[in-house]
């Protein structure tokens, strides 16, 4: 099993891109996740188009990151987090960057940087 | 042999395709379930830009869909004053994606056309056809979807089937050919293996829609109660408002994001989906 996986929440039919991280990415994400202050807003409920990225670990924690928030579930428990930065929404969308076609790399990418936090 | 005309210059020759078998029969199927989408070939359809299609049946000797309904050999379809033919103009235009233009830049010109076929809609008095009687069900109550057990594992064409395989179904599985590129004609073909069809059934039909982000995705709407579209964005809950929070009681004219491409209506009960 690997350590996590990450996947892109953009697709409504097709099955959402995933790929596996080596144990280094996913040791460090989750110490960034867990590094980063609480906050209070939610997740937006987007539709169609940009929805985030998800990150899966073993043992069952998992993070769905969206612009500066992040939904970040351990041991049943789900808090809500803020990343001001934007930087982990940065470090999976180029960890995304060999799983997707040039094509919708830019297409993602655009929406992404369209949307508003 | 049916070739297309798009009727929207008014200097240089407009452009042409010729469409394949199975296009013709698709649209020969609409023309059979609506004999007034045609026109004849000097009806007043618009001024400058965008005036509809003109369509030429050529006997190549073989009999054909086009034969074999009596059709016309030159007659129009669509235009600024036909919003009724609105589905099928979109279906028409969609044609021309995969054929060879003599145009430096189809886009644009295609482009035209498309945004123009929109607007017809919003003719006053202009209401999509549906099928019925319908199979209709809440525009409210989405709890069969939006359970921790199954919205995850279930898509938008889960929930315009109404059969939550908890599969993540994907148009033509069940029918063992799935689609092979992300465009009307596949995804539309693929579902038509599934069962979906292009006209309406006599006994009982949901009426369901689908749109296309260009070369990237497909997304599938289902008409509900109260005259509203829902729809169940990938593994998002079920809902019926658009991405600007508008109740959806058009989809054509709905907020569908990068979903810019309308394909069409299709009817089904029953279907069975993987």
């Amino acid at each position: 099993m690997t350590p996590a996986r990450a996947s892109l929440d953009l697709f409504s039919g097709r099955e959402a891109i995933s790929w596996a991280l080596s144990a280094e990415e996913s040791r460090a994400l989750r110490e960034a996740v867990q590094a980063l202050p609480r906050g209070s807003r939610p997740i937006p409920d987007v539709g169609l188009g940009y929805r985030g990225f998800e990150v899966a670990w073993e043992g069952g924690a998992h993070a769905r990151v969206y612009h500066d928030v992040i939904e970040y579930t351990e041991s049943g428990r789900t808090v809500l987090l803020e990343d001001s930065g934007r930087q982990l929404e940065q470090r999976l969308l180029t960890g995304a960057r060999p799983h997707l076609t040039p094509e919708l790399f830019t297409a993602v990418e655009a929406q992404l940087r369209s949307t508003t936090p | 042999m049916v070739t297309v005309e798009l009727d929207i210059f008014s200097g240089r020759p407009n452009p042409k395709w010729t469409l394949s078998e199975r296009e013709v029969r698709q649209l020969a199927e609409r023309i059979r379930a609506d004999p007034s989408l045609l026109l004849p070939l000097d009806a007043e359809t618009g001024g400058l830009g965008y005036r509809g299609f003109i369509l030429n049946a050529e006997d190549t000797g073989s009999a054909d869909d086009w034969k074999r309904l009596g059709l016309p050999s030159q007659v129009r379809l669509g235009g600024r004053f036909q919003p009724g033919a609105a589905e099928s103009s979109s279906f028409l235009l969609h044609t021309a994606e995969s054929a060879r233009l003599d145009l430096k830049d189809p886009g644009p010109v295609l482009g035209v056309a498309e945004r123009t076929i929109v607007e017809t809609l919003s003719v006053p008095g202009f209401a999509p056809s549906y099928c019925t009687p319908a199979a209709l069900s809440s525009d409210t109550d989405f709890s069969f979807w939006n359970g921790a057990a199954y919205q995850r594992y279930n898509n938008c064409y889960n929930f315009a089937s109404n059969y939550r395989t908890n599969t993540f179904a994907q148009p033509g599985r069940a029918a063992g050919s799935m689609y092979t590129s992300i465009d009307c004609g596949s995804v539309g073909g693929a579902a038509e293996r599934d069962g979906w069809q292009l006209t309406c059934r006599d006994d009982i039909n949901y009426n369901v829609c689908l749109v296309i982000w260009p070369n990237f995705d497909y997304h599938w709407y289902r008409w509900c109660a109260n005259n509203h579209w829902c729809h169940k964005p990938g593994q998002t809950a079920a809902r019926n408002y658009d991405n600007s929070n508008n109740l959806i009681t058009n989809p054509e004219a709905a907020d569908r994001g990068g979903y810019t491409i309308f394909c069409g209506y299709y009817r089904g009960f029953g279907v069975v989906v993987s």
